[in-house]
């Protein structure tokens, strides 16, 4: 099975971007959405490798309520049916002191702040991501 | 030696220096004496019958003495027993019906042979006083022990300085027949001996007339000097004792004073040495004043100095003794009965001198008291008519003469009108006094607070005739605890208003903080597209000429918006300084309306929402900037659609409701706002939600902009919505300079 990234986006331009990067240059089977409750699905039918999540959502509801990435996040990371996928926060809030706090907050795996100036380095943070999680994980649970 | 001085006679005006007279008078005494020889033997049964006369009074007397007194003459039983008072009575009434008995008196046998003690006094008579059980001198008085068993007499009168006198005795006798006691009547022996008495009349005149003629010459003359010299001593005398008075009223302290009434009554009586000792509970007597060399003699005298030296009289107040008054005898002057008695009389007077100069003083006390408070002192009768006030009442009231006395108090004083008491002298008929706040009224009709108390004022007699006020001015006070009242509110609003500021801060920090990661989000996320769109194009991603354009496409749209942003930020910051410049200028403000919308109908149009614009016809002449107008409606008409899913977004011009003003009012069916939030939309930073949940492009800077340009242009914007859901309507008013007919004007997107 290819290795397939679900993108959690709502900005239509970014969302335009990564699905361009990811499939042309890392060559990645993507799907771009922003509903959380089809993340989490798509997760336990075992066709997510990893999650590229945005932190400031305008239209993503889970449960009837509005949810922002880290909640979405922390949803996954609580439920052991969606905890061993990772997480990757891509978001354009960089202040000082963002990445750390988001990181505790959310449970998600890494972090990389907008604008990404570097197509080469976000691939290379996936590839990575993506390897630790199979050494994690034994192939048999995957 | 008081005892000595006991039976005194009330004072004679006696000369000692009239040798010539006595010398004379001895001459006529001895002619008497001549004359007295040969009478006797003729008078001896005339002196029988008076003795008879006398004990024969007594007897009738003695035998009337009621039982109940006789029953109760025992000494021990004292002289208020009933026995003793009954007696007492009975020798009065008897007294008075023998107008020639000078005195009658009871005699009880002591203990011992011929001692006897004065069962009772029946006659009291200036400087006679004696006292119940006092010791009675008997010596060479065997008649007394001979009325024990019968009526007896003396046996000649006995003369004395006020004449010549006869006792008679008998015994009074209880119910068993024994002698309980001696009765004594003592009478005038010429009432006793009147026709002795007339005899030796006639036989005096006989002599008188015969030396008359011889010692006239020589004793009218001297006469006539003594006489002078006693009218003299008298008149000195009187003055003397005038002074006295005079001192003891003078003011003074009180040492001076007895100092000076004491050498007062040394020059008046001839008495040189005297002294006043008074009691006191501390110290025990003491000596309060003395005349110049009493201190001297005093120490000189010794235990056993013989013969009447000193006489001390106490000095009685009610009956209780205060002090003694010592007067020193030289051995030139001494003491004689009737200065005994002057004496008597001088310490009373000193006595009374004594307590006026003690009330005096009080007085004088409290006058000056009076006079200096501070506090209000007013008394006013029953009737409520002010009788005295002192001067602090005088100018606290504003009164300059007499004005105060005689005002009713109720017009002074009055109570608030929340008390619900009408009147002082109301609520005085009820209650005993009063204490608490009044309004005192001035003269002048100005009133101040007071705080009073009224008490009754009683007399010497007890009887409570008076109030009392006492009152001070306490509006000073009041306005002290006004002003600390005040300061405290102050104190608590500035306070409060700190509070408010430093949360006012604390908020705008937090808002800060927020709005800088916010603008670093808007501005970084277009950022990421156009970098990203560019890596692509650079690294030659595609070779497809149309993907290529599509993404220079993305890049220009994205540094559009950004370029949006900016702008925001920079209105912001000329808002922030002040330095945003209007070009404000008398115009309709339709075309600008108009072309707002206009240039959102695309918009409005992607998203599927109606736009509609109404204005009237004809002009909204107003002071605008247009460029600036353009952008308020713009901003507004910008959100409406952004937040609106469905449904429309109408823009409604008009002067309608109020031709002085122009109402612009942007509507939307969108999300609209909760309540809580509405008065956060217009303060910069600020979004709605805090969190990054259903965030929307846009730093929170656009309303803060719209209401300061709003602002600038005269007018007023204000933000409603029933809730969440429920669509915004904001409205935009500014000052009209033309009104205009209404008429709608549809613009559909």
């Amino acid at each position: 099975m290819p290795e397939r990234i679900m993108i959690v986006e709502d900005d239509p331009m970014n969302a335009k971007l990564f699905q361009l990067v990811l499939t042309r240059k890392g060559g990645y089977e993507i799907e771009i959405t922003e509903d959380p409750s089809h993340v989490i699905d798509e997760i336990k039918a075992g066709r997510v490798t990893l999650v590229i999540m945005d932190v400031s959502l305008s239209n993503s509801q889970l449960d009837g309520k509005p949810v922002d990435g880290l909640e979405i996040t922390r949803r996954l990371k609580g439920d052991p049916l969606t905890r061993s996928v990772p997480v990757l926060l891509a978001t354009a809030h960089a202040m000082k002191g963002s990445k750390e706090k988001f990181l505790r907050e959310s449970g998600a795996d890494d972090y990389i702040s907008k604008p990404i100036v570097s197509a080469d380095e976000l691939l290379q943070r996936i590839q990575e991501l993506i390897a630790k999680r199979n050494h994690a994980v034994p192939p048999a649970h995957r | 030696m008081p005892e000595s001085v006991k039976k005194t006679d009330p004072p004679s005006q006696r000369d000692p220096r009239a040798q010539f007279f006595w010398a004379t008078g001895l001459a006529a005494a001895l002619t008497g004496a001549l004359v007295w020889a040969i009478t006797t033997n003729y008078c001896e049964g005339l002196h029988q019958e008076g003795r008879v006369r006398v004990a024969a009074l007594a007897a009738t007397i003695a035998s009337g003495v009621p039982a109940t007194a006789i029953e109760g003459l025992a000494l021990r039983e004292g002289r208020s027993s009933p026995g003793a008072t009954a007696l007492h009575s009975f020798l009065i009434d008897a007294r008075q019906a023998n107008p020639d008995v000078r005195r009658i008196f009871a005699l009880l046998p002591g203990k011992t042979p011929r001692s006897w003690r004065f069962a009772i006094d029946a006659v009291t008579a200036p400087g006679e006083h004696v006292r119940f059980g006092d010791f009675y001198d008997v010596t060479g008085r065997t008649q007394i022990e001979e009325a024990r068993s019968r009526p007896t007499a003396d046996p000649a009168p006995v003369p004395d300085a006020r004449g010549s006198w006869i006792g008679g005795y008998a015994p009074i006798k209880d119910a068993n027949g024994r002698t309980a006691a001696v009765l004594a009547v003592v009478m005038v022996a010429d009432a006793a001996l009147a026709s002795e008495r007339r005899f030796l009349l006639e036989a005096s005149i006989i002599f008188v007339i015969l030396l008359g003629g011889i010692v006239y010459t020589g004793c009218d003359r001297y006469q006539k000097r003594r006489l002078e010299l006693e009218r003299n001593r008298n008149i000195h005398a009187r003055l003397s004792i005038h002074r006295l008075a005079e001192v003891m009223t003078r003011s003074g302290g009180e040492t001076d004073l007895i100092r000076n009434a004491l050498d007062t009554m040394a020059e008046a009586t001839g008495f040189e040495r005297w002294a006043l000792f008074r009691k006191d509970r501390e110290r025990g007597p003491f000596v309060l004043a003395a005349t110049r060399g009493f201190e001297g003699v005093a120490r000189d005298l010794s235990p056993d100095a013989t013969g009447p030296l000193i006489c001390s009289v106490p000095l009685l107040e009610q009956g209780v003794p205060t002090g003694v008054l010592q007067c020193l005898a030289s051995p030139s002057r001494a003491f004689e009965a009737n200065d005994v008695t002057l004496i008597r009389w001088l310490a009373a007077q000193l006595t009374q001198g004594l307590k006026r100069i003690q009330l005096e003083s009080r007085d004088q006390l409290l006058a000056s008291y009076m006079r200096a408070t501070d506090e209000m002192l007013i008394g006013f009768d029953l009737g409520g008519n002010v009788t005295y006030a002192n001067p602090a009442a005088s100018r606290f009231v504003g009164d300059t003469g007499d004005e105060l006395r005689g005002r009713g108090i109720d017009s002074i004083f009055l109570f608030s009108e929340e008390a619900g008491v009408l009147s002082l002298l109301e609520l005085l008929r009820r209650e005993s006094g009063f204490h608490g706040e009044l309004q005192c009224r001035t003269l002048e009709g100005a009133t101040f607070p007071a705080e009073v108390a009224v008490s009754k004022a009683v007399d010497r007699e007890g009887n409570e005739s008076a109030w009392v006020l006492v009152g001070r001015d306490i509006s000073e006070r009041r306005e002290r605890e006004n002003e600390i009242q005040s300061r405290s509110e102050q104190l608590e609003l500035i306070n409060d208003q700190l509070q408010h500021a430093n949360e006012r801060l604390a908020e705008g920090s937090r808002m800060k903080n927020e709005f800088l990661a916010n603008t670093s989000h808007e501005l970084r996320t277009p950022l990421n597209a156009v970098i990203g769109f560019a890596t692509l194009i650079e690294q030659g991603v595609t070779e497809d000429a149309n993907e290529r354009s599509a993404f220079a496409k993305a890049i220009r749209e994205s540094a559009e918006h950004l370029l949006v942003v900016i702008n925001d930020i920079l209105d912001l910051a000329k808002v922030e300084a002040g330095k945003l410049e209007l070009a404000l200028e008398a115009g309709d403000a339709i075309p600008t309306i108009m072309a707002a919308v206009e240039a959102l109908k695309p918009a409005a149009a992607r998203k599927g929402i109606e736009l509609t614009a109404s204005v009237p016809e004809g002009a909204l002449e107003m002071q605008l900037d247009p460029a600036r107008l353009r952008q308020v409606l713009l901003n507004l008409l910008g959100n409406a659609i952004k937040f609106t899913d469905k449904g429309e977004v109408s823009v409604q011009a008009s002067s309608r409701e109020n031709p002085d003003e122009i109402r612009i009012v942007v509507r939307d069916t969108g999300i609209g706002i909760a309540k809580k939030d509405q008065a956060r939309l217009f303060v910069k930073f600020s979004q709605v939600d805090g969190s990054f949940k259903r965030r929307h492009q846009g730093a929170g800077l656009g309303l803060v902009i719209t209401k300061s340009l709003v602002q600038r242009m005269g007018g007023t914007i204000s933000m409603e919505s029933d809730g969440l859901g429920l669509g915004t309507c904001v409205a935009l008013t500014f000052p009209a300079k033309v009104t205009a007919g209404f008429h709608a004007r549809g613009a559909h997107a």
